[in-house]
């Protein structure tokens, strides 16, 4: 689809995404009478039928499964306008555009595709990742959850952490290592269903973000559950991490424009020692490197998505670059939001208060600074 | 005349009250409510404990139950007990009611002490501090704008007052209102001592905030003509402001003297995991970048650890510091929050878990660069102090 587009149409669909945040999205928040932690249900599933309506649904799936079949760049410049409200960083759009779903699916058996992915876009629903452990969030290769081969079945034991948006998925898709008969572990995916026998766990990061562990004792999956070939996982698995990074980066651009947004609103009326905060170079330093630093980071993040669009063998590198600049970058903008808005800052009645929560967790998932540094130096030596 | 030893006397408390952390304070953590602080039935007998070693309120003087042993013995206490965010809840010195207790101490009538400053002083009741607005900054205290007016031997309040931490379970307040507008801009001020069951005031809402170690959360109050007898007047009228400063420079060292425990703790879980944690067949401490990361933070504790001792001796010396406590409170709370940002980058996605201390420590450790002065303000006191220094050493003309 992304071939036909121009320029133009990029810019009608941002402009169509700002009105329905805006319309739609900021509007419920704001008629949330106690302090907002998440949406109704029934109204999450209400403004589904309007982006549906609106043309703005299962944004990355293919369209023969029922998607917009949108480019990653696309989706970046969509997602940056749709994290701009309060739960904006870690739900676009209040989740309105249903959940984005990994392009490896595209190697699913045509029956994996009837059974599992079609019915969840249908739901606007997502697959949960059940990738990284309690102590292992970093390096893919250290992952310790096995499975070894009975009759037709793979006999999965293991722990999965830190999932994200389980509740939000239709179904989930487990990273494990395949024994082999020489002992070789084969990082390999398989799909979960609902109706399996792991136990769920469930957990809060930074007060502000449930997710979920799974524990799975001889889980029997059938092989025909298995994405991809055996061994194939680490390398589907990188590029579904490359496309989150992305749309991570891509969304903190969003959240901390808003921040910027409400730093400057702030700034422009508060008085203090006679003149308004703005006045006060301190506060000037702090927009202004704000304002230098989200440019910077929309361009890395778009480069990264285009690279990656076009199959480019740097989209991986430049993926981790640009969340690891996105984020640091957000970091610092809405610490210096919440510092120039001082009390009001730390207060809940502002939104900035839930984003210094969610951007301190939003720095260490996906990848931390210290781990994508050692990839960029593996590039670069 | 340089000493970096510890006394006898210092020593013995250092080890008595490490030993009561280690015994009943970290191991009640678990108890720990948001916004609560310790359940009462778990609090009191701990606090009994630390009352018959004699560790109960080092803020305060002998007479009114406190330690009286100065201000570089309470910080060297404050970083002990700071390792834990109910520490300052057993050992009696907890925000608000340490710095109202000074105030107390200072400038309480003896009819007024009897009734407030002596059950406070024994952890009795609890107090809370209504000073901040929302409607003005709270950088620059000469803009307030909630008045008191005089009625014949009362005074009536009506003002708004936000961030009054500790008003629920609060059984008095003391308020900082305008009595005096037209006067110079700090004397327009005064206190006063208002029980939080008077009719006019009001506990709107405790707001929703980052942190949650704060017992009695931080909370928006208003007084609506809110009549007070005379007689409740803290100090004299317009003292508003000299005395909130008075409250405001020792709760500024005590704040960074905590924090210093604060801190410590982080670089402990964060060098406890580090060692606990293997990568390979070598544990993530032998890691270069953490090491670093260790190595960054040592060093900026200690020389935080120097700066606060430094200001607190020179405040056992009658000075009144203002330039250490500033500088102080601005580095301070910067190496509070770098270290426990350091300390959950080496632990990563678990040490955002409930299971590890860190997250609710690196919440509640943001509004120490906003509280008592934000960075920006102490930056100006600072450099300010600084020029003025250089200006008189070198006589330098304009």
């Amino acid at each position: 689809m992304e071939d036909v587009f121009v320029e133009s149409d990029l810019v009608l669909l941002k402009r169509t995404v700002k009105s329905f945040v805006a319309e739609q999205v900021a509007v419920l928040e704001q008629s949330q009478k106690d302090y907002l932690q998440k949406l109704p249900v029934e109204q999450v599933e209400l403004l589904k039928e309007k982006a549906r309506m609106a043309g703005l649904f299962a944004l990355g799936a293919k369209e023969e499964w029922g998607g917009a079949g949108l480019s990653l760049f696309i989706r970046s410049v969509i997602y940056e306008e749709a994290a701009k409200h309060r739960l904006g960083l870690y739900h676009p759009a209040a989740d309105a555009f249903g959940e984005e779903l990994p392009s490896f699916l595209e190697q699913c058996t045509l029956e994996q595709i009837e059974t599992y992915v079609k019915p969840a876009i249908e739901r606007g629903k997502g697959c949960f990742m059940a990738l990284w452990e309690a102590l292992e969030d970093n390096h893919i290769e250290r992952l310790r959850c096995e499975a070894v081969k009975q009759g037709a079945d793979w006999v999965i034991n293991g722990h999965k952490s830190y999932i994200q948006k389980l509740e939000q998925s239709s179904f989930g898709i487990i990273l494990v290592n395949c024994l082999g008969d020489n002992g070789a572990k084969e990082a390999t995916l398989f799909i979960l269903a609902p109706t399996d026998s792991y136990e769920l766990k469930e957990t809060v990061l930074m007060d502000v973000q449930t997710r979920h562990e799974v524990i799975l004792k001889d889980v029997r999956l059938p092989d025909d559950r298995r994405i991809g070939k055996v061994g194939e996982g680490a390398q589907l698995i990188k590029q579904w991490l490359a496309e989150t990074q992305v749309l991570l980066g891509a969304r903190c651009l969003g959240v901390a424009e808003k921040a910027l947004q409400y730093a400057r609103d702030y700034a422009m009326l508060r008085i203090t020692r006679g003149k308004a905060l703005i006045e006060f170079p301190a506060v000037q330093t702090m927009i202004a490197e704000a304002v230098l630093n989200i440019k910077a980071a929309r361009l890395m993040v778009y480069d990264a998505a285009k690279q990656i669009d076009a199959g480019d063998k740097d989209g991986r590198i430049s993926a981790k670059m640009a969340k690891l600049f996105a984020t640091e970058a957000a970091a610092k903008i809405i610490d210096d939001s919440l510092q120039i808005c001082g009390g009001s800052g730390y207060a809940g009645d502002l939104p900035i208060e839930r984003w210094y929560k969610e951007i301190r967790l939003a720095r260490v998932d996906l990848q931390k600074k210290e781990t994508i540094l050692e990839e960029i130096v593996k590039m670069n030596r | 005349m340089f000493n970096f030893m510890e006394s006898e006397n210092q020593q013995r408390m250092l080890a008595e009250a490490t030993e009561i952390m280690d015994k009943y304070v970290y191991p009640n953590e678990k108890y720990m409510l948001p916004h609560r602080g310790l359940p009462y039935h778990i609090l009191k007998p701990l606090q009994e404990i630390v009352k018959e070693k004699g560790l109960w309120a080092a803020h305060l003087p002998r007479e009114v139950g406190g330690m009286g042993e100065g201000y570089v013995s309470l910080g060297l206490l404050s970083e002990v007990m700071g390792q834990s965010p109910i520490g300052p809840l057993v050992f009696g010195s907890m925000a608000p009611d340490a710095g109202n207790g000074e105030i107390l101490l200072h400038a309480a009538t003896d009819e007024q002490k009897e009734p407030y400053l002596y059950p406070l002083a024994s952890g009795e009741v609890r107090s809370c501090f209504a000073m901040t607005e929302p409607e003005v900054s709270g950088s620059d205290p000469t803009t307030l704008q909630g008045k008191a007016v005089k009625d014949g031997d009362e005074w009536v309040i009506n003002a708004t007052k936000w961030y009054t931490t500790g008003a629920v379970g609060a059984s008095f307040c003391i308020a900082m209102v305008v009595t005096d507008p037209d006067a110079d801009k700090h004397r327009r001020t005064s206190l006063f001592i208002v029980e939080t069951d008077n009719p006019g005031f009001e506990l709107v809402r405790e707001v929703p905030v980052l942190g949650d170690h704060s017992p009695g959360g931080h909370c928006e109050v208003r007084f609506n003509d809110c009549r007070i007898p005379e007689k409740n007047m803290l100090g004299h009228r317009g003292d508003g402001f000299k005395l909130a400063q008075l409250r405001l420079g020792p709760g500024r060292i005590t704040h960074a003297m905590r924090w210093l425990g604060v801190a410590r703790r982080a670089l402990n879980e964060m060098i406890a995991y580090s060692l606990d944690k293997k990568v390979g067949d070598k544990s993530l401490a032998d890691s270069q970048t953490v090491q670093n990361m260790i190595a960054d933070s040592e060093a900026e504790i200690q020389a935080a650890r120097l700066l606060t001792l430094q200001a607190a001796w020179k405040m056992d010396q009658g000075d009144e510091a203002r330039k250490e406590v500033s500088l102080i409170k601005l580095y301070g709370a910067n190496v509070l929050n770098h270290v426990l940002d350091r300390a959950i980058e080496t632990l990563g996605l678990y040490g955002l878990t409930p299971s590890v201390l860190l997250e609710g420590l690196y919440r509640e450790a943001r509004a120490a660069r906003i509280y008592d002065g934000a960075d920006e303000v102490h930056r100006m006191v600072v450099a300010r102090q600084v020029l003025k220094e250089f200006k008189a050493r070198e006589q330098w003309q304009i």
